[in-house]
């Protein structure tokens, strides 16, 4: 069950993080802005806080999912080397061993 | 322990926008260099040759859409507490009083038995006022409700200062705020704890109100408009059938 959970793709690149940051963080501060001056306006701070929310319902819609967009710049990644030598490989298991220390 | 590695020749990405890894046997791969990333300093060390590349999905582990949900929701969170203050400030130096009008049309006094103390008998006031006030420019966006109450102030012989609450009256946000009211009976006794009451010459009648905002301070405003009346000089004796 979980697995089936584990195997939906959600990762964004590291741009793509930053560009979903800045969106939802834009739109939430816009909402904002619209939704004090309504508010102050109409005198109901209810209407306020209803257009944040709505800010914040199109912001999860636009940035919870790895929509195309987060993933234009993925990481160019080395081809698998065989391995050769036993002298580099025993770097990565030291620190695995050091995690599991701690 | 975290370890961080990132590619140095295709990007240098803010730190926060490094993923955790976890069981970091793991190296994010350049063609030159590999760059270790300690909490605290930073290490440049040979590219390895040995090592072969992560599959993205086992190595990315913290970006996940639980943990976007979680930061947006905090930022959410963030902004509505600014709006809120701002709803505050916006009101904070506001003047609520409004004036109010208040007529007394029958004042009657009696001498009753007053079971709560030692006295035997306590002086009990019995007042009908009218009332007329607009509560309209007390309302703004941060303004929930009103607690309207009138209370009687008076001085005594042995106290300079009493004040008995008489009547009072929620207006909720949204319901009609021109109070006109016409001979009311006060919802509370008027009980003195004595006899002060008769013959007192300067008994104050005052509405005032609390405003319940939705955020800030609750503010105590007394209205502008208040009346004095004397007391008779004699009780109202209760005819026993």
């Amino acid at each position: 069950m979980l697995s089936i959970f584990k195997s939906i793709p959600t990762h964004m690149d590291y741009k793509g993080q930053k560009l979903a940051e800045q969106i939802f963080q834009g739109i939430i501060l816009i909402s904002a802005m619209i939704g004090f001056v309504y508010g102050l306006i109409i005198e109901q701070f209810g209407w306020t806080v209803y257009i944040v929310l709505a800010g914040f319902a199109v912001s999860c819609v636009l940035t919870l999912p790895p929509w195309p967009m987060y993933r234009k710049n993925p990481l160019s990644w080395q081809p698998v080397v065989p391995e050769v030598g036993g002298e580099s490989s025993q770097k990565p298991q030291e620190s695995l061993k050091k995690k599991k220390h701690k | 322990m975290l370890i961080y590695f990132f590619p140095l020749d295709s990007q240098i990405y803010e730190t926060k926008y490094l993923p955790r890894l976890n069981s970091c046997n793991f190296y994010f791969e350049s063609s030159q260099q590999k760059v270790v990333f300690l909490p605290g300093r930073l290490t440049l060390r040979p590219y390895p040759q040995q090592l072969s590349s992560p599959s993205q999905s086992s190595c990315v582990k913290m970006n996940t859409v639980l943990s976007r949900a979680n930061s947006l929701f905090a930022f959410s969170l963030s902004v509505m507490a600014a709006l809120t203050f701002g709803c505050f400030i916006t009101t904070a130096f506001k003047d609520r009083r409004v004036p109010v009008d208040i007529r007394v049309s029958r004042v009657m006094l009696k001498n009753v038995d007053d079971f709560t103390g030692p006295r035997e008998r306590s002086d009990l006031g019995f007042i009908t006022f009218d009332l007329s006030a607009d509560l309209q420019p007390i309302f703004d966006w941060n303004v929930k409700q009103l607690f309207l109450y009138l209370s009687a102030e008076y001085a005594t012989k042995s106290n300079t200062l009493n004040q008995v609450v008489l009547w009072d009256k929620i207006v909720l946000r949204g319901e009609n705020t021109k109070l006109s009211l016409r001979d009311m009976k006060s919802k509370y006794f008027f009980f003195d704890d004595g006899n002060g009451l008769r013959a007192n010459k300067n008994i104050t009648l005052t509405l005032s109100w609390n405003v319940v905002p939705n955020a800030g301070i609750l503010p105590l405003v007394a209205g502008s408009g208040h009346v004095s009346l004397p007391f008779p000089d004699t009780y109202e004796t209760t005819k026993s059938y």
